[in-house]
Order: structure tokens, then sequence, then C-alpha cells
């Protein structure tokens, strides 16, 4: 197992968001997360990204807990996440956007005075490595534009290029192709199957059917606890998963 | 005469000591939202820093320089970490920040009149006097001109080329996709302390020995420096640069027009506050500023 969530409980006041969830996802997998609006998905990903500090339980990634690192600390051992709504730096070009994901861009003011050589051909290996992801998302030509000027579905392709960028052991995507049209989301979706050779990705997404096609397996989440785990033809076959949410 | 070539060069100097308050003022805003009161007295501790080794310990004031910078930005992170710190780590609004800001703020103030007294002092050191296109020019002002300008490019070269200095982009501009991408914010916000608070002492040096050393130094010129801010568009470093010069010749200008018209030139800092109401009015969201950004 390259992730491990145990028996994970938050509440914000009286509003229980996670109820003792318990996850264990296989490496090379694309693992889906469904459930109803409001059942705790969002602060799942929150919770494993760092973002929220758990009360209670125990988060294991590569064996190792993170529990309670930061989410800084927690994105530099390859666990990469991105956001419902998407978000790029909207003041920055498309290829500074990329280039601030990559790990490998260190451009330390130390390094910059010591060692401009070696510093100078890391960028330039970054910048066509950055080129080459945007190329295969059809936004190549976009590179010098700022993030802000692209359309709402550029965006999402960019923020998919960073998360490239960053050559992740893990993804948590937080709904990836919503509100893009279904030939561009599929597009995507073949991407990320591309890149299972290498990562392993965690999507809450609630197109049910690219769930269907691409997961290796699904959580349900209903009121802040897993209801149902399985394939995804056993979990379209599950009764109380169609009845709380595939609606019968 | 208005655009004589006196007028310019003091405009250029007065605007190169703003540039430098309002960079910083600029980088705390924007990566922490909130606007910081407390700046004012950056300017004067470094003012005073300085001080303490050009006069007290009779060294040349370019060591006062050096120090004030860095003492001055260590004093920016000290109070970060005392303060500000545990503030953003208790959630508190913007408003809570900059009521501390000034509270701090005075709390230095009073520190420094307490130790130095409420008295005028200057600065040991020779200058010499230029004639330069029918005007004259200090050393000291050939030294801020030049200074202030390099100052301007190093900056420019740590936001554009640097990990640093990218990292605080990323940090204005999404905090939270910042800390996604493995930046350090809390590490990052260490090193917008420090610049920002070191070049405050900077201008406080500039300050101080272009005028005179007063524990109202840096609260004199808030103001205007809140004016370029707001004049260059809020959170717009290269907007602050442009807005800085902008009104050291409006002020230049504005005080030979009222020499000129026999008005009391103690009207002077009435044009930042006429030029702040102006903008806000006619363009609030500054030269370079998006609606976004105001």
């Amino acid at each position: 197992m390259i992730l491990r969530v145990k028996d994970i409980k938050k509440s914000f006041g009286g509003l229980i968001a996670l109820d003792g969830v318990s996850l264990d996802i296989k490496k090379n997998t694309i693992v889906g997360l469904i459930g109803p609006n409001g059942s705790g998905k969002t602060t799942l990903i929150n919770v494993i990204s760092g973002f929220i500090q758990p009360e209670s339980g125990s988060i294991e990634f590569k064996g190792m807990d993170i529990s309670s690192m930061k989410p800084h600390q927690i994105a530099r051992l390859g666990i990469c996440r991105t956001f419902q709504l998407t978000r790029v730096f909207r003041h920055m070009t498309v290829l500074e956007c990329m280039l601030l994901a990559s790990k490998t861009h260190d451009t330390g003011i130390l390094k910059l005075f010591l060692n401009p050589g070696e510093v100078s051909k890391k960028q330039n290996a970054d910048i066509e490595r950055a080129r080459n992801i945007l190329e295969a998302l059809d936004i190549g030509h976009l590179g010098n534009e700022y993030a802000s000027s692209l359309s709402g579905g550029q965006q999402k392709l960019l923020s998919f290029g960073m998360v490239q960028m960053t050559q992740p052991g893990f993804v948590l995507f937080d709904e990836p192709v919503a509100g893009i049209n279904p030939t561009l989301a599929n597009k995507i979706f073949e991407k990320i199957e591309l890149e299972k050779k290498s990562t392993t990705f965690l999507v809450i997404e609630h197109n049910i059917d690219i769930l269907m096609n691409f997961c290796d397996e699904i959580y349900v989440m209903n009121k802040g606890k897993i209801t149902a785990f399985g394939t995804p033809q056993e979990i379209q076959c599950n009764k109380s998963v169609i009845d709380v949410y595939l609606g019968g | 005469m208005p655009f004589s070539s006196q007028i310019i060069i003091n405009s250029m100097v007065t605007g190169s000591i703003y540039v430098l308050i309002a960079i910083g003022l600029t980088m705390i805003y924007k990566v922490l939202k909130f606007a910081n009161f407390m700046h004012a007295e950056l300017v004067t501790f470094g003012a005073y820093m300085a001080y303490i080794i050009n006069v007290s310990l009779g060294m040349d004031l370019v060591y006062g320089l050096i120090i004030a910078f860095l003492l001055t930005g260590i004093l920016g992170i000290i109070t970060d970490r005392l303060v500000f710190k545990k503030l953003r780590s208790k959630g508190s609004d913007v408003i809570s920040m900059m009521i501390a800001s000034i509270g701090i703020g005075l709390l230095v103030r009073q520190i420094i009149q307490e130790s130095w007294g409420p008295q005028l002092r200057w600065y040991e050191f020779q200058d010499t006097t230029y004639d330069f296109l029918g005007g004259s020019i200090t050393g000291l002002q050939i030294f801020i001109l030049i200074s202030s300008t390099l100052l301007i490019f190093l900056l420019h070269f740590l936001f554009m080329k640097t990990r640093t200095g990218k990292a605080m982009r990323a940090i204005s501009d999404n905090p939270q996709l910042a800390m996604a991408c493995g930046i350090d914010t809390e590490n990052i916000l260490l090193w917008v302390w420090f610049i920002g608070g070191g070049l405050a002492g900077i201008a406080g040096v500039f300050r101080g020995a272009d005028t005179r050393l007063v524990p109202l130094l840096g609260w004199e010129i808030l103001l205007p420096a809140f004016a370029v801010v707001i004049l260059g568009g809020i959170g717009s470093f290269y907007g602050a640069i442009i807005a800085a010069y902008v009104l050291g010749f409006s002020e230049n200008i504005g005080v030979a027009v009222l020499s000129e018209l026999s008005i009391s030139t103690g009207y002077r800092p009435a044009i930042a506050f006429i030029i702040l109401i102006l903008v806000l009015i006619l363009r609030p969201s500054g030269i370079m500023g998006t609606k976004e950004e105001t």
C-alpha cells in the first residue's frame, strides 16, 4: 500500500465531517472517491494533504506517518493535490506557473551566484519539459500568456500540467474535469491513465461514466463515513450506493 | 520655474526614498494583505541604528547604512514571529493585524523617543556639492539615486529570477496553491519581512542624512508612502516604483508653485493628501493595479 488512512476523525463545531474514515490505496492505481455533496470528500483530501489537521487517526505514506506534517512538507514527499475550484497563479505566465511547480527548479539566490552554469542548465531542462507537457495538453502556444487570461478549461489543463510538472508519486484530484466538455474530460483521464505507470491517483469525481471507465477501485462516502468499497462493477451493483448516490 | 533642473534632482531624490519605503509596504501587503503602519517606525529605527554606528561609535555612515539594513530587517522578522505569526495562527483578520501594527509602531517610536529624546540630530559625514545642469547636487544625493536604482534592479532580479522571489509572488497570488507546490510559506515570510524591513531601514538613513533625525521621521513620510502604494495600484511592485517618482515630482513642483504664488510651503504634505484623494475618486485601482487587487 502506498497510502494508508486509518480511522480519521474531524469535526467543525458540531458538524462531524469525517467519522472514522479508513482507506488503503495500492500503488499505481486510480482510485475514485464518490459521494453526495457534503459527504466529506474534500475534507478528506484536505486532511491527507495537510491543509486540515485531523482530531484523531493516522495517515501513512510509503510507511511514513504524515498526519502531523505541514502542506509544503507533504507536497515535497511527492503528494500533489489540486483544488475543487481550479487554482493557478493568476499573475504569473503559464510557463512560470509550470516552473514553480517543478521540484528540480531550484534557482536559490546563493546557487544563482555560486553556480550559474548548473542553474541555467537545470532551468533549460525544466523549460523544455514544461513546454513538452504544455504541447501535449494543446496549450503549448500559451506559454507566455498570463494564467488569468486563460479560459476555465485551459486553466484546468494548466493545473493538470502543473501536477505533471511536480513528477508526483501520488496525486489527490478534487474534481479534475468538473465543468469541462466530455471530449476534453476523457482526454484528461486518458493522460491520467498513462501516468498510472509511475503515479497513484485518488480522484474525487461526480462523472460516474468516467470513473467506471478509468478507476481500478472506488470508495463511496456518505455523512463522513466510507459506506462502500470495491471495483467499479461491484459499486455499480451495490444497492446502498444506488440508493444514496446513483439515485436508482 | 516649475521644471528647473534643481526640481528634477530634488524630485528624483524624494522619489528614490519613497520607492524604498513603498516597496516594503507593498511586499508585506501583497503576502499578508494588511496595511503595515509599523513600517513608519522601521524607517525611524533604521535611521537611529545608523546614528549609533555613525555618531555614537564614530564609524563611517556607509557602515551605519549596512547595519541599519540588517537590524531593521531583523526587527521586522522579530515582530512577525512575536506578534503577526501568532495572530495568523489564530486566524485573525486584517483589521486586527493592522491595529497590532499601529500598536507595535507606537511602542517602537516611544522607545526611540525615550532613548534619544525629541530633539533634532544629524549624522556626521562630509558632503560635497556639485553643479549639475544649472542646479546643484550633493554627493549624498548621487549616492541615494544610484543605490536606490541598484536596489530596484536587484529586487526585480529577485522577483523574476530566484525561487525565493517567485515563491513570494506565488504566495501573494494564491497561498494555498503555493503550499501545495511545496513552498514553505512561513520561511518565505521571513524573507519578506527581512527585505521589506531592511529597505525601510535604508530609506530611514537616506531621509535622515538628506534632512535630519527626529523620532517622527518615519511617521512624517508614512502618508506619502501610502499615497505611493495607492497611486501605484495597491500591491503592484512596478506601479509603486512609478508612483514614487510621480509623487516626488508632484511634491517638489507643488512646492515651487506654492512659492511662486507666495503661499507657505508648509502645505507640502497636503500634496500627498490631495493626490491620494484624487486617485481614490478617479482611479481607485491606481496606475498598474487591477480591479481584483484593489
